[in-house]
């Protein structure tokens, strides 16, 4: 449970910093950094004060092979990520968590989800089972991710009407449980966080006032999390990311 | 050695440009082995923890954010960690005292004492003296050793309620002064 006290805050980021969480206790912080830019500012603050003290002793000799080891096993690594966008289930486990709200990596698999895009509107009237009576202004793909924060591949697909309506669509399987629910958040201010669009109803719709549709842009993030079924009680995601991804503009042109 | 642009050698390597990681191995491979090497004690491990924390920089560079923070303040976090995670995956309480003496038992410096002559040190080193030796010694053997809670109370032979109390209060202490 991350805290709300501000002094709490700042001790809870200097226990991360100096390495003083258990695994559990690290790895929510990990997650929370992602989307809590103010724990971020708290961490960073403990990172760059306590440098000196790490810095103070010097430098060790390194051996003159080791970045030729490194180099080689890059290229490996960047194939691994590559192969990525055409299997998703095999992109390699990293805990590259913290920033993701932000991370162009996102950027990219969303757009070279591109084609994929083209496939599901194809398939989208039907399966949104809706009248086309107001036309899409932004669709976003979301990733699924797992509990360790990696993506394997589009979850959850966004459609994002003109006139506010928010239809979803999944892409993956998935069963929040007996009392929990799933629900859509966005980001537009990294400052205030993310802000919930509402619980995702079984199949249904959301609609947004015209004032909250006006604050969603290109490239902006949704995420869904795992909530209590009425929603979060406390404004702010508490469950684990499911799926996430960005905004992208519906092109003008019809099919 | 021209001065280093952490932020924009970090913010190549986002965008896959191989020199902006080899300029950062250039420039802070020797620092990073030494704060590893501090945590872990041995001079393989060491080198594998560098080693892991590169190709960690190079994946992870893309989540960089100049205004969250510095960039060598950011590498010096993911060599930490790797460090950390490998001390306490390896159950470091069996080995300790055989590494210690093996690699660095007489040349450790004291930190403290470091500080107090660095040159970006003098404001940690004051907000540190105005704390208790003990409490400054739990912070140091934590951040700079890598000690857990249970470590640093049984080489201070304090109890673990104490060293977590102290944890907290150093750290609020130490917030007040160094803002």
């Amino acid at each position: 449970m991350i805290p709300s006290e501000p002094e709490d805050r700042d001790v809870l980021a200097g226990e991360y910093v100096l390495g003083l969480l258990d695994t559990a206790a690290m790895a929510e912080v990990e997650q929370a950094l992602a989307l809590d830019a103010d724990l971020a500012r708290r961490v960073a603050f403990w990172e760059e004060r306590l440098l000196p003290a790490s810095a103070a002793f010097g430098t060790a000799e390194v051996d003159p092979t080791q970045w030729a080891r490194i180099e080689r096993d890059l290229a490996t690594r960047r194939q691994a990520v590559g192969r990525t966008t055409i299997s998703p289930p095999s992109r390699p486990r990293y805990g590259a968590v913290r920033a993701a709200w932000r991370s162009p990596a996102l950027w990219r698999a969303t757009t070279a989800l591109a084609t994929a895009a083209a496939i599901l509107l194809a398939i989208l009237p039907s399966r949104l089972s809706a009248p086309a009576e107001s036309p899409t202004r932004y669709f976003a793909i979301l990733q699924s991710r797992d509990a360790a924060g990696q993506e394997s591949g589009p979850g959850w697909l966004i459609q994002i009407a003109r006139n506010g309506t928010v239809r979803s669509l999944p892409l993956a399987e998935v069963r929040p449980g007996t009392g929990r629910s799933l629900q859509l958040w966005t980001l537009w201010d990294q400052a205030r966080g993310p802000v919930s669009l509402g619980v995702l109803p079984p199949g249904g719709a959301i609609h947004l006032p015209p004032e909250r549709l006006e604050t969603i842009g290109d490239g902006q993030l949704f995420e869904i999390t795992l909530e209590p079924e009425a929603g979060s009680p406390i404004g702010r995601p508490t469950g684990r990311i499911l799926f996430i991804g960005r905004a992208k503009g519906a092109a003008t042109q019809t099919l | 050695m021209e001065p280093l642009d952490h932020a924009s050698a970090l913010e190549g390597c986002a965008r896959g440009d191989r020199a902006s990681l080899r300029r950062l191995y250039e420039h802070e491979a020797g620092f990073l082995l030494a704060v590893a090497l501090r945590i872990v004690r041995r001079r393989d491990v060491a080198a594998d923890v560098l080693h892991d924390a590169f190709l960690d920089i190079w994946m992870r560079a893309e989540t960089f954010d100049r205004r969250r923070g510095a960039g060598r303040a950011w590498i010096t976090t993911i060599v930490r960690h790797r460090a950390l995670k490998h001390v306490r995956a390896a159950g470091r309480e069996t080995d300790l005292d055989a590494a210690l003496g093996a690699e660095i038992a007489d040349d450790t410096p004291d930190p403290f004492a470091a500080l107090a002559t660095s040159q970006d040190g003098a404001r940690l080193h004051g907000c540190l003296a105005q704390l208790d030796a003990d409490r400054r010694q739990v912070i140091l053997l934590a951040y700079v050793d890598g000690l857990s809670q249970s470590e640093i109370a049984e080489r201070l032979g304090t109890p673990l309620g104490t060293v977590k109390a102290w944890v907290r209060r150093s750290l609020i202490a130490l917030k007040d002064c160094l803002s």
